[in-house]
């Protein structure tokens, strides 16, 4: 999508479909990242939350996968951290392992909606389709929001 | 008269050794009360414990093993995108759903509320986790 200088960034810039998903195993991101393109989705990928972070300096993604345990920061942290600067973006967590206690810290954090591993693609295409459904429902697209 | 205050002298050292008596069974049953709770309190640890270590394994299993899974997972439905005969497509269901049975053998880890473990083989013992916590559905 080419951006039009005469439109204000939050139209412009702003694909639907544009999903990050997070996560340091490779394997994981690659095969996500190949159904989602598949499925029509353009879908940015980084292996840790310091590169998801540099990612979102410059792209504006509104629909998040993060794994919760990554190298370094860790997807809980992460989320705060575009929690400060995003309030709209549905933001879902992925994790191998979650108990009561991880939940709650969950939505403390900002996630909208976790996923245990492993999951039905299914069922994570359905989240994607739902949240990308909910955007265009609130008009994100239409307001500077971030 | 020297027999009637012996006699009473008895009495009343029977009355305290009654008394004394008396207040030993309390001992007796104040100390057992306590034994009896310091048993159920060391029980009480020991479960905990376990189970305290049951959950950090579990953890660990989880997160191991429902990595790999998730990989599995996605490349099945990958597979399944690009197939289109009926055989491979039933073969690649039929994989999915072994993925996702033990998928749900690492939530009942993850749901873990108490300790205990069932036979095996043998003298051998196995955690015991299908079995549903009293008073849970």
């Amino acid at each position: 999508m080419l951006d039009d200088p005469n439109e204000p960034r939050g139209i412009t810039a702003m694909n639907p479909k544009k999903i990050l998903i997070v996560d340091d195993e490779p394997a994981i991101l690659g095969t996500l990242q190949q159904i989602f393109e598949r499925s029509g989705y353009e879908a940015l990928t980084a292996e840790t939350a310091e590169k998801a972070l540099n990612i979102l300096e410059n792209e504006t993604v509104m629909i998040m996968f993060l794994d919760l345990k990554l190298p370094g920061m860790s997807g809980v942290e992460l989320c705060r951290r575009i929690r400060q600067k995003n309030r709209i973006a549905i933001i879902h967590a992925l994790t191998g392992y979650v108990n009561i206690f991880g939940q709650i810290e969950c939505r403390e954090a900002g996630f909208d909606d976790f996923f245990v591993k492993p999951v039905d693609i299914n069922v994570l295409l359905k989240a994607a389709e739902g949240a990308v459904e909910k955007l265009h429902r609130w008009k994100v697209d239409e307001y500077e929001v971030i | 008269m020297p027999w009637c205050d012996d006699m009473k002298g008895k009495a009343r050292a029977n009355r305290e050794l009654l008394r004394e008596i008396a207040a030993l069974k309390r001992r007796i049953r104040e100390l057992e009360e306590m034994s009896t709770g310091y048993r159920k309190a060391d029980e009480e640890a020991r479960c905990s414990a376990r189970l305290s270590a049951a959950l950090e394994m579990a953890g660990a299993i989880c997160h191991e093993v429902n990595q790999p899974l998730q990989i599995i997972t996605a490349r099945i439905h990958l597979l399944s995108m690009d197939s289109h005969d009926d055989r491979t497509r039933e073969a690649l269901r039929m994989m999915n759903d072994q993925v996702h049975r033990i998928g749900t053998i690492t939530r009942e880890l993850m749901g873990l509320k108490e300790y205990s473990n069932r036979e095996y083989i043998g003298s051998i013992k196995i955690a015991d986790i299908s079995r549903t916590p009293e008073g849970d559905a």
